[in-house]
């Protein structure tokens, strides 16, 4: 399967390479009613002449890249970057029951949003500097908090599979892969706007012309990805870019949606669907399962049909790919065309690999009907499962664990384990332990160089750098590794804690990049985000500690003061003293007179 | 300066001090008075405060749950399932229910404790969810009254179906099915943090749902919300449920005060409440039945019990789903963790509330009360300071001996109760308990028998010993208060008889028998054993003291409670050093010379 889908991939950029601009969308019903949808956008730029920007180089000719983004062209040109990656992805991929990730995990970032790019310099501060330019830039352009990537969160990764193929215009630079990534960002419609925008269409023709944020963005669970690489024929170089909006798609819901409204509201109940070999009754019901036979077209999941193909003068440039079961599932092309409805089935016997393309105006849409859901093209296994969770009790210290599987019955996975964490996590890299388990039992590992073959760390400086993990490893089949490492959390200074909405740090996915025997990345795979919770100051103390301290202050301001203008004498001294004050006269001579009268009126 | 200059020099003209001195033991006692008055002052009219939602974002019962209508057909269809399998064993039961919930899309997976049966829990992932912050509903398979939870398992069944079919959830939940929820919950959590493969995020809040065989309809629902070592929850979330509640027109109740006892919102029905909520943060983790909400305790997790009650009532049980289910949609909202409102309050009522700031002296007045008596202890025992200089070391290295023994039994009384047979277990805890209840009968009455000893305390050690005893009661109520104000409380109260020792003492020269008979039972009174054995006799007529023991001993191991630290570390040498004090202390005194300071004073 993996090396038909390799030929597919080959036959893709053969056909790709003679075209500026081609699209396919992949449909693939998955088990549970689930629909992978993936959009692939290919664009090309005319050949152009590429410049490397320096101080002495500003301004550039002006070129023409036609298909190609007359937007994004400059921004790159001026920041020299050779590659451009950019990942947003929101949710939780079931690996267990959707298998492998579309486009073998390549497009596919970690949660939020993701970034990194090749850039020329002739030193690593250049290319930092040129890399924050970029970020900066395409920070607006994509609605996307990239201007918060800064020294504390970038990374130049180590043993990258995709390390830069070094397209080098001054023979005195070198290419550096720079890396980042934003994880608590959450990704929505004005993501997916500038993305269309992009486009050739822009929305408006061809699949992008499904793509509404609202239903794209109601799935469980979504990526979207831009890479745009530097391919040169000797001198002679252009820009090609490849663009994906991949989604899995809950039907059930879809269909819901669309019949009942978005409302979760309680199904009436002559509606109910019961068990009838159990107790059913107008009181009671045992619910059967989702309903298996199923009928759904696009416009049920997006709410709008196909417009036409990209372009009207290429009959194969905008091309639909479906991957059914044929034993259990039908395809209709529906063609919606100057009043009148067209249409024809595309499903046939045995046929389960499903090329179409869209040549003819007017709004397209394909139905699906299955007697039984449950049946669909096979799910192909990964070749490794991660996850990776937080462990620890209290606020000052926690600890990762990781848990990779090698599910093979047979061949052994090596891939490179990558991991950043910001500098306030302080990583103890002694405190790693590995354990092993397989069919017989759980073992601890003595000599972890039979499973990590190489390993690269990089300590955090704070608020410079983060700490830069990197492994290569090897797991023998049908065998679950396990490791720990502890790490202390610090405290950071006041005005670093963000303002009163949040609910932790996130902590951005770890990547694996699994390796085919020629050291060649042939899929990634990343683990969740993790939120770590840092101990907070009350932030109210500073007020306590400024009133206390305020007090105390003008108690001893009021002892020494006192010290400073008073005389100091003996008690006996001062009740003498006290006696000839003028307060005390008055009051002896009241007394006085009160004891005259008190005389006199006992006279 | 001046005022403090001329108040000090009236005092001194005036020779209150030595009277204050004097007085001390009266002053103490009065403090140990006034710390009850203001307990018993807080529940009054303007005292207490009303309960409010602190943080914005939780907008309770802001919107409409349909967990209702065909809904209640879905409960009733699972609840006859759960009551077809009541008395299967536990893994087939999680087989079946384990079923239901993958067809719902939920991801199941076992834990494995080792002792007790394994713990089914599944966790849904919230659609596009970032994957970090969890909500837990556990749901045992028994409840804290070792029925059967029909109710609860059928209810989370069609709870799980009904949260899978919505997308707008940002925290993933977990649903988590333990035999109980004592020992194999709070194991479920430990590994959860430690060692499950299958985990969602930190989490947030977590609800345990106890609905037995109550049928359709309860009267009222009843909420437990004691964690472990005196955490509670915030208060946010319990107000959260609680105006959930009120909003379904739900009777509520806490502190086993039934729903119309509560309502009536009287002094009496609120002193009664706090008193009780005191009680249970005491014996929080200490009972094998508890509700559940404990196991949580720790990690940042607010939790609660909410517990079915009656079976003939008003509610119906959707009701109770739907409490579940606004409750899951308010924490849902949080985009931060729990951090407003409170996370240290008496409750009492539903909606009535008494503050940290508000309770603490109550604590505070206790702990002074011990600190004045032991400053009486020194003062007034007619001792020399030099004497007590040449005391010190005895006091020191006997008291230090104490507490020696004290960290032994700390670690091997739980290590031998733990590792006892399970048949023998019982047995185990009852010999233990009755070698405590003799240590206090031999200790408080041998000095009434004029047994003689070899060894004698001389007067400077003896009331060194009382008055540095009676010093660390006092510290260890200081220490305490804050993080756990009921228990420091609770040692405190019941621990005032040994501040009469001292005056006692003094007292025995003049009426030597009856003084002395007072003195017994002062020290008698005050022994944690034989107050543990009252309060659990009291609490579980069946077992008798014996379960209380028991779980002071296995609490650390199961639930890291360490109430069994408090009380064998603090409480029982403070009270054994003043019990050998007088056990030891010399007899023979010089009686004119007492006799006449007492008269003098």
């Amino acid at each position: 399967m993996i090396s038909w889908l390799k030929l597919l991939f080959l036959v893709a950029v053969v056909a790709a390479s003679e075209r500026y601009y081609n699209e396919t969308l992949s449909l693939k019903p998955l088990p549970n009613n689930n629909l992978l949808a993936s959009f692939q956008f290919h664009i090309e730029s005319q050949p152009i002449d590429l410049e490397y920007y320096d101080d002495h180089n500003k301004t550039g000719t002006a070129k023409h890249y036609s298909y190609f983004p007359r937007s994004l062209g400059p921004i790159l040109e001026a920041t020299n970057t050779r590659e451009l990656h950019l990942r947003f992805t929101q949710g939780w991929w079931d690996s267990g029951s959707w298998g492998l990730l579309p486009q073998q995990g390549l497009q596919s970032g970690g949660t939020g949003v993701e970034m990194w790019a090749v850039v020329e310099a002739p030193d690593s501060h250049t290319a930092k500097q040129n890399w924050f330019k970029l970020s900066k830039t395409l920070s607006g352009f994509f609605c996307a908090s990239l201007n918060f990537i800064d020294d504390s969160i970038t990374a130049f990764p180590r043993y990258a599979a995709s390390h830069p193929k070094g397209v080098v215009l001054n023979p005195s630079n070198h290419v550096y892969l720079i890396r980042a990534s934003l994880p608590s960002e959450p990704i929505c419609t004005e993501n997916l706007t500038p993305f269309l925008k992009l486009l050739p269409t822009r929305g408006k023709a061809g699949i992008s012309s499904l793509l509404d944020g609202h239903k794209v963005f109601d799935s469980l669970w979504h990526g979207m990805s831009i890479d745009i690489t530097t391919e040169c024929v000797s001198a002679q170089c252009h820009y090609q870019m490849e663009q994906s909006v991949n989604a899995i798609v809950d039907i059930t819901r879809s269909i819901r949606k669309k019949q009942e409204g978005g409302l979760p509201k309680p199904t009436p109940g002559d509606k109910l669907r019961c068990d009838d070999s159990k107790t059913f009754n107008i009181w009671q019901c045992f619910p059967l399962d989702e309903p298996t036979n199923v009928t759904w077209s696009l416009d049920t999941i997006y709410g709008r049909k196909l417009k036409g193909p990209a372009f009207i003068d290429d009959p194969e440039s905008t091309a639909i790919k479906i991957d059914i079961d044929s034993n259990h599932w039908d395809v209709d092309m529906k063609l919606d065309k100057d009043d009148a409805l067209l249409s024809w089935r595309v499903s046939g016997y045995e046929k389960d690999q499903i090329t179409e393309y869209i040549k003819e105006e007017g709004d397209h849409d394909i139905e699906f009907i299955t007697d039984d859901s449950t049946f669909t093209a096979p799910v192909e296994q990964p070749p490794l499962y991660a996850s990776r969770s937080l462990t620890g009790y209290s606020l000052d210290k926690g600890g990762f664990r990781t848990v990779l599987t090698n599910p093979s019955e047979s061949e052994s996975v090596e891939f490179i384990y990558f991991e950043t964490l910001p500098w306030f996590m302080r990583l103890y890299l002694n405190t790693l332990t590995m354990k092993v388990q397989n069919s017989t039992g759980t073992y601890e590992v003595e000599d972890e160089s039979v499973y990590v073959k190489n390993r690269y760390f990089q300590p955090a400086i704070d608020r410079k750098r983060p700490s830069h993990l990197e492994f290569v490893m090897t797991i023998p089949p049908q065998l679950t590794l396990f490791f720990t490492y502890q790490f202390d959390k610090s405290l950071l200074l006041y005005h670093e804690y963000p303002p009163d909405a949040n609910h932790g740090f996130a902590v951005e996915p770890a990547i694996i990049t699994v390796l085919d025997k020629s050291n060649h990345g042939v899929y990634e795979v990343r683990t969740t985000s993790v939120l770590l919770t840092l101990p907070t100051p009350d932030f109210s103390m500073p007020y306590n500690v400024i009133i206390l301290t305020c007090t105390v202050m003008s108690l001893a301001f009021g002892c020494i003061f006192n010290l400073l203008t008073k005389k100091v004498i003996t008690e006996n001294e001062l009740e003498k003293l006290s006696e000839q004050s003028k307060l005390a006269k008055i009051v002896s001579g009241l007394r006085a007179k009160v004891q005259r009268l008190k005389s006199l009126v006992r006279r | 300066m001046a005022l403090a200059e001329t108040v000090l020099r009236k005092v001194h003209k005036l020779g209150l001090i030595p009277k204050a001195i004097k007085l001390l033991p009266v002053i103490s006692f009065v403090m140990a008075i006034a710390s009850i008055g203001w307990l018993l002052v807080l529940p009054l009219d303007g005292q207490y405060r009303n309960t409010y939602i602190s943080e914005n974002a939780l907008m309770p019962f802001q919107v409409n749950s349909y967990f209702r209508e065909s809904e209640w057909n879905i409960v009733r269809g699972y609840r006859e399932e759960v009551k077809k399998f009541e008395y299967d064993p536990i893994s087939s039961k999680a087989e079946v229910v384990e079923k239901w919930l993958n067809s719902f899309g939920y991801i199941t997976t076992y834990h494995h404790n080792g002792v007790t049966n394994d713990t089914l829990y599944a966790i849904l992932h919230a659609p596009r969810g970032d994957d970090t912050e969890a909500m837990v509903l556990a749901v045992p398979w028994y409840t804290s009254d070792k029925e059967h939870n029909e109710g609860g398992i059928a209810l989370a069944a069609a709870l799980a179906r009904y949260f899978s079919k919505m997308s707008i959830w940002s925290k993933n939940i977990i649903l988590v099915f333990p035999e109980t929820s004592h020992y194999p919950l709070r194991s479920w959590v430990e590994a959860y943090h430690t060692s499950l493969d299958q985990t969602a995020g930190s989490i947030e809040a977590a609800i345990v749902l106890e609905y037995g065989k109550n049928g359709d309809h309860f009267d009222y629902y009843e909420m437990f919300y004691e964690g472990l070592n005196g955490q509670l929850p915030n208060l946010d979330l319990l107000n959260t449920a609680n105006m959930i509640g009120f909003h379904e027109s739900l009777p509520s109740s806490i502190q086993g005060t039934p729903s119309h006892e509560i309502s009536k919102n009287t002094y009496f029905t609120r002193l009664r409440t706090l008193l009780r909520g005191i009680g249970s943060l005491t014996l929080s983790g200490l009972s094998r039945n508890t509700p559940g909400c404990e196991a949580f305790s720790g990690w940042q997790i607010q939790a609660f019990t909410i517990k079915a009650k009656g079976s003939n009532g008003p509610a119906d049980v959707t009701q109770l789903g739907r409490v579940v289910d606004s409750t899951f949609r308010s924490v849902n909202n949080l985009l931060e963790k729990f951090h407003q409102s409170f996370f240290f309050y008496l409750l009492l009522s539903t909606r009535n509330f008494v503050s940290i700031g508000t309770y603490l002296p109550a604590a505070v007045l206790v702990s002074i009360a011990f600190a004045l008596s032991s400053l009486g202890a020194v003062l007034n025992s007619g001792v020399k300071f030099d004497e007590y200089i040449g005391g010190l070391t005895t006091i020191l290295s006997t008291f230090f001996g104490i507490e020696l023994c004290g960290v032994v039994m700390a670690f091997s009384l739980p290590y031998i109760t733990i590792n006892a047979p399970k048949e023998f277990e019982d047995v185990t805890v009852f010999q233990i308990l009755c070698q405590f209840v003799l240590i206090n009968v031999a200790v408080s009455f041998s000095p009434l028998f004029n047994i003689k000893s070899k060894y004698k305390f001389n007067k400077a050690v003896k009331y060194g010993l009382i008055a540095l005893s009676l010093f660390f009661i006092s510290m260890l109520i200081m220490t305490l208060l804050i993080v756990h104000f009921a228990l420091a409380l609770i040692i405190g109260i019941l621990a005032v008889p040994l501040t009469f020792i001292q005056p006692l003492t003094l007292l025995r020269y003049v009426n030597e028998n009856k003084a002395q008979i007072k003195i017994s039972l002062c020290l008698f009174v005050s022994n944690p054993f034989f107050v543990l054995f009252i309060a659990g006799s009291y609490l579980d007529a069946e077992s008798g003291a014996v379960s209380l023991m028991r779980g002071l001993l296995t609490s650390w191991h199961e639930l890291q409670c360490w109430t069994w630290f408090v009380v064998i570390l603090g409480w029982f040498p403070a009270w054994l050093a003043i019990g050998l004090g007088v056990v030891f202390g010399e007899h023979e005194v010089d009686y004119s010379k007492a006799i006449n300071k007492l008269k003098s004073s």
